[in-house]
């Protein structure tokens, strides 16, 4: 171990040490002004290159003299700039949006060019455009439902937003926006996420090879950062589906100085039940609801300084009341995230560019129920709270073209009341849980060396993690290695290696998203995740039409969680969660296949992925492995796009997505064997005992039923009008299950009959987007 | 509690299931599923070794879930037991599917038993008979049932603060507590399903939260007391007790334990036969080479009276 960070830090040292001078800057949208993530940035005479990084910032060591740059971002036109380099430069590159007249039909739905030492199945950069035309239920764009397409990802339950990557949980993927963490993603008991497509700017995914940077979950990150607001002009966007309605805000403060964006998303599907209690004048009232606010402001103070503020609101609320007999009943649930973040860039050199962050990120649910009469009172209150504030710091060093040296540090402080649960009556009032409050305390530093030599590129570095809570203390080292080569003839060979630490754990045997599912933090008893993934891949590069690869990979995992057998979330929460869970081990292992089509007026990626993925208990099935309860064994999906019609004011698309994976797995009683009659009951009086006293239904192994296959295909239609005053409006139309497949949602039994709920069959939907 | 308490509370009790479903109503689409059932059949043995009791064993075939009536007994079968490796003697068929061996076990020795039946593999088990639960109680104070002139012989009893000791052996012990009533004229009695009592050693696993209870919720069938993190010590707490009451604690060992918590498991799960989302149980087996569970448990019973 000590050999290998050795290796990491002092290998990229040999690259130094050439006379240049060095151009750095910025790369930002010219309409708008907004920093773009990921841009390239490319010297043609020496093959050399840099992308832009989270900030739009970028630094090329070039020769001096007169040079030649190129530009170029996926959907904006490539630049060309002439440079008569004889000093150090800044510069602010603008890329005009529109298609590259040499790369016509270039649409790839990711660039990688950010992460060359890494495959396209361990990194993504979502295109934000391709979402909001592929179809969707509802009418309602979702970042993380578009995930699911992806080779390795896999959704829970059939339109949820939780999802699973390379057979890990659903708690092992850490979602940031704009660096914080958000712990609730979903919306309406997981259907639809929090995040509102109109306010986010870009998004990258990371399920192999995760940089140093970026730590606290085993499995995936989905780093997604908002818009900035437009420097130049005011500029609005407004959405309505049969779901939400929403407006999006963004102008100059000053401009090419300071803008801010507001984004609000509110949902209708509260609207027509209160209108139907008004109309019949019910005694009930009853509905449910959900927004989201997303704010920023940025203010850049002078070309080394810059300064954003970031808030993002969202809240869930479901409520019902009635008056019966003289008796009042209340009953109310509520949950949400606030978050907000303070960054300032500074650029101290053209070689050293940092980035500080202050942020609190919380959520918080609650649920009340009362009841009144004038002789009886009684009142059942819950919550359960999470408290995370950070500050963190960011550095990048480019002493040399080839060689970027990253470091930084961050230290949390969270508290978590897990399910505080109150019980109040005429003549009680008992409180339980109060005891388990914790805090924690954790403290990371990492860094990074990313080296490019020719066609080989590496991604090394280590982060280390000092996490405090309940009187424990975990000292975690974490290497992370990622390399990539380029054979030749559109060959690249990627491997990567990384090892990760998960301090928080999630609550949940729904995998639904649902606000119940609690964020605990590890202690004594329940000690953090820590788990290791390798993965080898192969690609090939067609002519840049055609891209195909292939990658295999092999995770291991310690002290996962599960909920004890016989749990429940309607009950298990009256407990002291640490009472409930059981720790384990997990491992997963895979291949993923991809082909994708990037150019023409057909493109799009299909892919295969065939995986396994079990776990052990001690408490469970004799200590034996069994698979994972997402443990889907084929996987083929497919989304893809047909132009119909391109010109500079139209834009008409076909869409499609498919789906086809093994069913998840269920424990389901399939033996009975007779029962030993419990102590007291054969002496008792007691007539009628069930049947489930004397007898047992079990099964030999957990997870032994595996549903049926799930599938859907959907199909959707874009039509996009642009005005020549510059307004455009964008017409969706989406089928979602077109063949109505009815994939079963979850079982239960009932006199003594399985059944199967399916809930998502054929649904046509329609949403309208109009810009200005 | 009235009707729309326990509405109320029903709905707390749901919590957000009840929500998701509503949500989901409208849309959803159910139907019967038939399942082929294809659990492999294997032999049953279930045998609880008691310092009070000789050994029985009941021995019959498991059945996939789709068939019906009585369970096939094992008839043919040898059963073999073994007092700290040495033999212990055979135990002989009394009727179809039960066998015994007329030996008591003793505290504190292990016991292994070997089942041979024709065409199967050997069954074989083992466990350790735990000590008697040592408890010592103390009655703080007695009060008369406020209605006893009122009612019948059913209302003539007292009210008790308890304090209870049980004073707990080296090693891992797992102790259950229920209650029997007597059923009067006190020779039959009534099962008590449900305890309720604050003490630090009970497992919360069958906690349920009951606005009604004197302390808010209630332990389901029995508490389940463990001595982690106290093996050896004291265990004190104080109980509401009532006379005509008899307070029953056995001792079991880990395999009997874990078969009682994950039929406990089982049964408070089987009371939301409709609730989705549940985690499922298997219930545990120590039977190598079959299912069923071969363990033990020492009682005492502490009787509280009238008189």
């Amino acid at each position: 171990m000590n050999k290998l960070l050795y290796l990491l830090i002092v290998f990229p040292l040999l690259g130094y040490g050439q006379s240049t001078k060095r151009l750095t800057g910025y790369v930002q949208d010219a309409q708008t002004g907004e920093r773009l993530i990921g841009a390239t940035l490319f010297h043609p005479e020496s093959g050399k290159g840099t992308t832009s990084n989270a900030y739009g910032f970028f630094s090329l060591s070039l020769p001096r003299g007169k040079q030649l740059v190129e530009a170029r971002f996926v959907g904006y036109q490539r630049t060309t700039l002439e440079l008569n380099l004889q000093q150090d430069t800044l510069i602010v590159v603008r890329l005009t949006p529109g298609l590259d007249l040499e790369e016509v039909t270039v649409k790839g739905r990711h660039n990688t060019s950010s992460h060359p030492e890494l495959s396209n199945l361990s990194f993504n950069r979502i295109n934000m455009e391709t979402i909001d035309r592929i179809p969707v239920i509802l009418g309602e764009r979702d970042l993380l439902k578009s995930l699911q397409y992806l080779p390795g990802v896999k959704g829970g339950r059939e339109n949820t937003t939780t999802y699973n990557v390379r057979g890990g949980s659903d708690d092992q993927n850490l979602i940031l926006l704009d660096g914080v963490p958000v712990y609730n993603v979903s919306h309406v008991f997981g259907f639809f996420s929090t995040f509102n497509n109109d306010a986010i700017k870009s998004a990258s995914f990371y399920k192999g090879g995760i940089p140093a940077r970026f730590g606290g979950r085993l499995s995936s990150v989905l780093d997604i950062s908002m818009k900035e607001g437009n420097m130049r002009k005011a500029s609005g966007t407004f959405s309505i589906s049969p779901i939400s309605g929403r407006f999006t805000y963004e102008a100059p403060i000053k401009r090419d100085t300071a803008s801010y964006l507001i984004s609000f998303r509110r949902s209708f599907i509260d609207l027509p039940m209160v209108l139907m209690q008004k109309i019949y004048d019910s005694a009930q009232t009853y509905g449910f609801k959900f927004y989201d606010f997303n704010g920023k402001t940025n203010w850049m103070v002078n070309e080394k300084n810059r300064l954003y503020l970031s808030i993002y609101a969202g809240r869930d609320k479901q409520f019902h009341r009635s008056e019966y007999a003289g008796v009042s009943t209340r009953n109310h649930y509520q949950w949400g995230n606030l978050t907000g973040v303070l960054r300032w860039n500074k650029l101290f050199s053209p070689k050293l560019f940092a980035n500080f962050s202050a942020y609190f990120s919380q959520y918080q649910y609650e649920q009340e129920a009362k009841s009144n009469s004038d002789e009886t009172f009684t009142e059942f209150y819950t919550s359960s709270k999470l408290w995370d504030h950070s500050a963190k710091f960011d550095f990048e060093y480019y002493p040399a073209t080839n060689y970027t040296l990253r470091f930084g540090g961050k230290y949390s402080h969270l508290v978590f009341k897990p399910n505080i649960l109150q019980v109040k009556g005429n003549e009680y009032n008992q409180k339980f849980n109060d005891q388990y409050t914790n805090q924690s305390d954790l403290a990371e530093l990492y860094f990074e060396n990313d080296v490019q030599w020719g066609d080989f590129n590496i991604n090394g570095g280590g982060r280390l993690s000092n996490y405090f809570a309940d009187g424990e203390y975990y000292l975690h080292i974490q290497p992370r290695l990622a390399a990539g080569v380029k054979l030749g003839q559109g060959y690249s060979l990627t491997a990567s290696y990384m090892l990760m630490t998960q301090h928080l754990h999630l609550l949940t045997n729904s995998s639904l998203g649902l606000p119940t599912d609690l964020w605990v933090a590890s202690t004594g008893k329940v000690k953090p995740e820590t788990g290791y993934q390798f993965a080898l891949g192969m690609e090939k590069d067609f002519n840049q039409t055609y891209r195909a690869g292939v990658e295999a990979y092999y995770k291991q995992m310690d002290h996962v969680i599960r909920f004890e057998e016989g749990e429940t979330f309607v009950n298990a929460n009256e407990n002291n969660w640490e009472e409930s869970v059981l720790v384990g081990q997990g491992r997963a292992y895979g291949s993923e296949l991809f082909v994708e089509k990037r150019k023409g007026r057909l493109t799009g990626m299909l892919s295969y992925t065939l995986a396994w993925s079990e776990r052990q208990f001690d408490e469970v099935n004799n200590r034996n492995w069994f698979p994972f309860k997402y443990d889907r064994r084929h996987d083929i999906s497919l989304m893809a796009e047909y132009e119909l019609q391109t010109n500079s004011s139209y834009k008409k698309s076909l869409s499609f997505g498919f789906t086809l994976q093994s069913g998840n797995h269920l424990s389901v009683s399939d033996a009975e064997m007779p029962g030993i009659m419990p102590p007291g009951m054969q002496e008792s009086v007691w007539s009628d005992l069930p049947e489930w006293f004397s007898t047992r239904k079990t099964f030999y192994e957990p997870n032994n039923f595996r549903m049926p296959s799930f599938h859907h295909l959907d199909i959707g239609y874009s039509s996009k009008r642009k005005r020549s005053n510059g307004k455009i409006y964008t017409w969706t139309f989406s089928i979602y299950n077109v063949y109505n497949r009815m994939n079963p949602w979850y079982y239960y039994k009932k006199d003594n009959e399985v059944r199967s709920v399916s809930v998502f069959p054929i649904i046509p939907s329609v949403s309208f987007t109009y810009k200005w | 509690m009235n009707k729309q308490l326990i509405t109320i509370y029903t709905l707390i009790k749901m919590k957000v299931c009840f929500t998701v479903l509503c949500s989901v109503v409208l849309l959803s689409c159910e139907q019967v599923v038939g399942f082929d059932y294809q659990a492999e059949r294997k032999i049953c043995l279930n045998c609880i070794l008691n310092p009070d009791s000789i050994v029985r064993v009941d021995l019959y075939y498991t059945r996939t879930l789709d068939e019906t009536g009585e369970f096939e007994p094992v008839t043919n079968a040898t059963l073999e037991f073994f007092e700290n490796g040495e033999p212990w003697g055979t135990a002989n068929p009394v009727s179809e599917g039960n066998y015994q061996l007329n030996k008591k076990p003793l505290e504190g020795k292990t016991y292994a038993v070997k089942c041979t039946a024709p065409g199967n593999l050997p069954l074989t088990a083992e466990t350790t008979v735990q000590e008697k639960p040592d408890v010592a109680y103390v009655v703080q104070s007695r009060k008369k049932y406020e209605r006893w002139q009122e009612g019948s012989e059913s209302s003539h009893f007292y009210w008790l603060l308890v304090d209870y000791q049980l004073k707990d052996q080296n090693g891992k012990d797992f102790y259950w507590n229920y209650t029997l009533g007597w059923y009067s004229p006190y020779k039959k009695y009534n099962y008590g399903e449900r305890v309720s009592y604050i003490s630090p050693y009970i497992d919360d696993f069958n906690r349920v939260v009951d606005p009604e209870s004197k302390n808010g919720f209630y332990y389901k069938l029995y508490a389940r007391l463990t001595d982690a993190g106290v093996d050896g010590e004291q265990l004190t707490f104080t109980k509401d007790m009532t006379t005509k009451k008899i307070d029953v604690f056995f001792n079991a060992d880990e395999h009997y334990d874990r078969y009682m918590k994950s039929s406990v498991q089982l049964w408070l799960i089987e009371e939301w036969e409709e609730l989705p989302f549940k985690e499922p149980v298997q219930i545990y087996s120590n039977i190598e080479n079959g299912t069923g569970i071969f363990g033990s448990a020492s009682f005492i019973y502490l009787s509280f009276r009238n008189e």
